[in-house]
């Protein structure tokens, strides 16, 4: 199986420069799914690393992988009722994510493998758990994530700010 | 970027800087961070409706905690507990209130983090606090 950014993007609404998942290669709909990122020094996270900063800093950003891990269990929780666009439909709030295991930096040219398996699903309600390979070493272990998909409507939104930033020009 | 890319020390996922607002050594750990509502991930995040990432928060509590430590090493292992209480919004400050406790050579944070609408966030991390090699 090989599913690349088209279905990706059809599927969830998260978008460049935050859209961290690159390839599906396996999905059991409400069971588990297998996908793919690429960590690459192109991204925005290396922009302005200083020139003479050590190795070490080019470690790819905890938060994006867990992000990237967690995209991938959004995809897996709405594979079969899409929801690309949150203004149409609903909007993918992490509700909590617990005991998260960091066991390795990774870094730019590495190919990381990310699994996830839906524990429990109830309603709009999802719990995942997993963990991230890189070259079949596990680098991230996600223990308990749980993901709720809220209508929008129910937010308060940030239209005011948004109205500010336009003004803004930004 | 948004900002005068002045050059960083390490890979970050935001030029969103947090600054202490507590005295150094002093505990609780105070820092504030403004939300960026021209930051360039609100365009991918999502498209029409922008909203702060959780890890983000994340992100933020290890810089307070980096911050704090002043250069000494500090390797962030666990993520012992995130709980989202509600969105963040660009044009939002938010503020962070970091209780500490260590043991061995684990520093276990415990971050509160709030908006002028209210808490967002609670954020539990474990750093290693010594040289890996």
């Amino acid at each position: 199986m090989n599913i690349g950014q088209r279905r990706i993007k059809q599927t969830i609404p998260h978008r460049f420069p935050i859209l961290l998942v690159d390839r599906v290669v396996e999905v059991v709909p409400g069971e588990r799914l297998r996908a793919l990122k690429a960590v690459t020094g192109a991204e925005p996270a290396y922009a302005d690393v200083a020139q003479d900063a050590p190795e070490s800093a080019y470690a790819y950003p905890v938060p994006l992988l867990i992000e990237s891990w967690a995209q991938a269990a959004v995809l897996l929780a709405v594979w079969e009722t899409p929801n690309p666009d949150v203004l149409a439909g609903k909007v993918e709030l992490a509700g909590a994510i617990n005991d998260i295991r960091v066991h390795a930096p990774v870094f730019p040219g590495s190919m990381v493998e990310h699994q996830v398996e839906i524990v429990k699903a109830i309603g709009d309600t999802s719990i995942l758990a997993g963990r991230t390979l890189c070259g079949g070493e596990p680098i991230l272990e996600v223990n308990h994530f749980v993901l709720a998909l809220r209508d929008i409507s129910l937010l308060a939104g940030p239209e005011s700010r948004t109205e500010e930033a336009q003004r803004a020009g930004v | 970027m948004t900002s005068g890319a002045a050059a960083t020390e390490r890979a970050t996922p935001t030029r969103m800087a947090v600054r202490l607002t507590s005295p150094a050594g002093v505990e609780p750990v105070r820092a504030e961070v403004a939300v960026d509502a021209g930051d360039p991930v609100f365009a991918g995040h999502y498209p029409g409706f922008p909203v702060l990432p959780g890890v983000y928060l994340v992100e933020f509590v290890d810089q307070a905690m980096r911050l704090w430590l002043d250069g000494a090493p500090a390797t962030l292992l666990v993520v012992e507990r995130c709980r989202f209480l509600r969105p963040v919004y660009g044009g939002d400050t938010v503020e962070i209130e970091i209780n500490l406790s260590r043991a061995d050579r684990a520093l276990r944070s415990s971050a509160s983090l709030r908006t002028a609408d209210g808490a967002v966030a609670d954020i539990r991390l474990r750093h290693d606090t010594e040289v890996r090699t």
